[in-house]
């Protein structure tokens, strides 16, 4: 759990810039982080952060590139991964920021030619909310703030079975396959019609014949 | 008729079964295209290597390569592995064996290379290759080399980021906590050298376990003794830019704990590692304190942090050497400042916890037993043993008799000149003027309400006893001289008694007496001055008159020792 907290709060330090100055327990701090899996296992995440008047203007003060600094962030945070594309924007009236960037890669195809998500923290309290989707709830005290962190990922849209598994290690993974395309469906069909048409015609013929 | 219906119904089944296997047949004589991206470390440290094969440590920072595989073909690629070697250092190793790869798929792999720990044997730099090869059943197999350069094993790179990507201080030392693997509590000689220090500085009290800050704060004095004693010397410089292409990375040569102490001389980082390696023997909870330019180690106890300046043992063209209880204020002091500026958010004011960076992987390297250092760590030991005390006891008794005739005198001065002989437990000083002193006595910095001309103020741990140190330019009769440091005194309330008692070593000697009026307290002191260049050069030596026979026996010594 110690290392889950810390990975979560290091993800937050990104986004939150910390008031010492404040003395009150400031609530209603958020960040969404949406990680959209496609059909050939990369990754899109959506990073949202919504910060209030204060931290934003904190945050917005800084004299640094702030879309350059967040990219360098999450690629110092998680040096395995390749990430690509990296999309920043802010939305001053919201007080919110986003952060898109592209992870190819990130499921990888098993032995069974099913495909395995590895979550990137372990001890995670993950809770399964369709086939197709699962959410991490956290809250975490960031100095005086508390920040309401959700990550959801979402499966491609064919899932045809998704299961959480752990491995050794004590960490989690998802295993989930997907629906064959209709292309190959299709494929099954109309062979498996031409083979039963073979067979029938050669043991009618057969039958004929006696 | 029916020969045809029977051929029709077996090409049907035919027919059906090119349908469902269709890919495979498809594929049967073509081949996958697979294309990658590699991004590999620029650079190998040999010291962290323990560090590299660890995948875990900072989510896998510090591996030799990350590579993207990327299915390009229409076809599902099979069997596909991915090996490596580093001629020299690691044979051909798989990395990971991929069952399929889709089309359209990507695959990423991590390489933490698991070096032999003779690695640590490298001293110098060499540029290697890492050569990756791809294989698979329905692919063509791919072979990368790339070029890496390997470090000697003394060698540390501060940061392996590129100047884009270093928005804070911070990022010039990214690579900080590999300082750790530099701490070696379990190198047979550090052991050695705790155990010396233990018995013959501690003299063994500190042998149990920790558990209170001033025994924590006693052991970091005997350490500082420990390489005073050993006349072990301060050699500062900074880390040196080395350039690797487009990019600049610090880089510093760092000698092993062991090699610090046998060596006898170490920069502020050495000074730092040597005292968390001691520390860490002896079983406390070592830090070291890095700041722009500057490195001091210390220790946390209960959650507070203790500093000292190690490298107040001095070094040469550095003339001050600080006792023990200096280099501890004068690292408690620095440990306010450094605590000020980590608290505004100065990310290259950092505390490196050696046992948590332990925890986290950052293993130090392996060094087996060795027999010559043993003995260089007995001849340091040595230096721990000088019997100064008894000497000066002998010293003070003499005195203490009142018996100063000729013959006890010739005695005294003979043990006198015994005691300068050994040197190492007294410290000289030689600027304009020369003398020894207790190395047990040390240098007073704190700013005092002092006549400028005075240079050094060197007092015993009570300040019962002093030394002070003049240079005063324009003035070349000593009379005068010696009459402007009056004037002086008296303008700070003190009543000064003093006479002209004869030449010495070329030096003209006076001896007097001194009242502070507000305190009452009278000092009894000697004088010698001499002209120096463009002025006259001297010193005050003398001591409370209701100081201790031993001390006024140390103040004897150091007026024999003047020269």
């Amino acid at each position: 759990m110690k290392k889950h907290i810390l990975f979560m709060m290091t993800v937050l330090i990104a986004s939150f810039s910390i008031n010492s100055e404040a003395q009150v327990i400031i609530r209603g701090l958020k960040q969404n982080w949406n990680i959209t899996l496609n059909e050939k296992g990369d990754a899109e995440w959506d990073i949202i952060s919504r910060l209030d008047k204060n931290f934003w203007n904190n945050y917005t003060n800084n004299a640094i590139n702030r879309a350059n600094a967040q990219k360098q962030y999450y690629q110092k945070l998680l040096p395995t991964l390749f990430m690509e594309n990296f999309k920043y924007e802010e939305d001053p009236m919201n007080f919110t920021h986003t952060l898109s960037v592209e992870v190819p890669g990130m499921t990888k195809m098993d032995v069974y030619g099913n495909w395995v998500y590895d979550f990137l923290e372990k001890g995670s309290d993950i809770r399964k909310v369709n086939e197709s989707e699962y959410e991490i709830r956290s809250t975490i005290a960031v100095g005086t703030a508390i920040v309401e962190q959700t990550q959801n990922i979402q499966l491609p849209k064919n899932v045809e079975f998704s299961k959480l598994a752990t491995k050794s290690d004590g960490s989690d993974q998802i295993i989930y396959s997907l629906k064959e395309d209709n292309g190959g469906m299709w494929r099954y069909l109309s062979g498996g019609l031409m083979m039963l048409a073979g067979l029938g015609l050669i043991v009618f013929t057969g039958k004929k014949n006696e | 008729m029916k020969s045809a219906k029977l051929i029709i119904g077996i090409s049907l089944i035919l027919a059906g079964l090119i349908t469902v296997f269709w890919p495979k047949v498809s594929a049967l004589n073509k081949k996958a295209h697979l294309s990658i991206q590699i991004e590999h470390a620029p650079v190998l440290l040999p010291a962290a290597y323990k560090v590299y094969a660890d995948e875990t440590i900072l989510n896998g920072k510090y591996g030799l390569f990350k590579m993207l595989i990327t299915n390009n073909s229409d076809m599902k690629a099979e069997g596909i592995s991915v090996s490596y070697e580093i001629p020299g250092f690691i044979p051909y190793t798989t990395l990971e064996r991929i069952p399929y790869l889709m089309p359209g798929q990507s695959y990423v792999i991590n390489c933490f290379p698991a070096f032999n720990k003779d690695i640590v044997n490298k001293m110098t730099a060499s540029k290697e290759r890492v050569n990756i090869n791809i294989t698979g059943y329905n692919i063509e197999p791919i072979y990368e080399s790339r070029s890496v350069l390997i470090r000697g094993r003394n060698e540390l790179v501060y940061s392996f980021l590129s100047q884009d990507d270093r928005d804070s201080p911070g990022d010039y030392i990214d690579n900080a906590p590999l300082i750790n693997c530099f701490v070696t509590p379990d190198d047979p000689i550090i052991k050695y050298f705790t155990q010396q220090v233990q018995e013959k500085i501690l003299k063994g009290e500190a042998a149990s376990v920790f558990n209170t800050e001033q025994e924590g704060v006693r052991f970091l004095q005997g350490l500082y003794d420990a390489t005073r004693l050993s006349h072990m010397v301060y050699s500062g410089t900074t880390g040196v830019p080395m350039r690797m292409g487009d990019m600049e990375y610090l880089t510093q040569s760092i000698r092993l704990p062991r090699e610090v102490l046998t060596g006898k001389t170490g920069l502020c980082i050495e000074l730092s590692t040597l005292y968390a390696s001691v520390m860490m023997a002896a079983g406390m909870n070592p830090v070291i304190y890095l700041l722009p330019g500057h490195a001091f180690p210390g220790f946390e106890l209960n959650g507070s942090y203790y500093g000292i300046e190690a490298t107040g043992i001095g070094g040469e063209g550095l003339n001050s050497i600080m006792s023990a209880d200096q280099a501890l204020q004068s690292g408690m002091r620095q440990l306010v400042e450094f605590m000020a500026m980590r608290n505004q958010g100065r990310s290259d004011y950092m505390i490196l916890d050696m046992r948590e960076l332990a925890d986290f992987g950052f293993q130090p390297i392996e060094l087996g037993d060795d027999q010559f250092l043993r003995t260089k760590v007995d001849e340091l030991a040595k230096s721990f043993e000088t019997p100064v005390v008894d000497i000066w006891d002998l010293l003070s008794l003499s005195i203490q008799d009142g018996t100063r005739n000729s013959n006890q005198s010739q005695t005294r001065q003979t043990k006198i000149e015994e005691l300068l002989g050994q040197g190492s437990r007294l410290k000289e000083f030689d600027n304009f003027v020369y003398f020894k002193y207790p190395i047990f006595w040390g240098e007073l910095n704190e700013d005092l309400d002092k006549m400028v001309q005075q240079t050094n103020l060197i007092v015993n741990k009570d300040q019962t006893a002093f030394v002070q140190v003049y240079r005063i330019p324009l003035i070349t009769n000593t009379d005068e001289a010696i009459h402007e440091i009056m004037k002086f005194f008296n303008s700070r309330g003190f009543k000064m008694q003093y006479s002209k008692s004869g030449t010495s070593s070329g030096y003209q000697v006076y001896k007097g007496k001194s009242l502070a009026t507000n305190t009452n307290k009278e000092s009894e002191w000697v004088a010698y001055f001499k002209r120096a260049p463009l002025g006259c050069a001297g010193l005050i030596v003398g001591n409370s008159t209701n100081a201790s026979p031993e001390v006024k026996a140390e103040v004897d010594a150091i007026i024999n020792s003047i020269r």
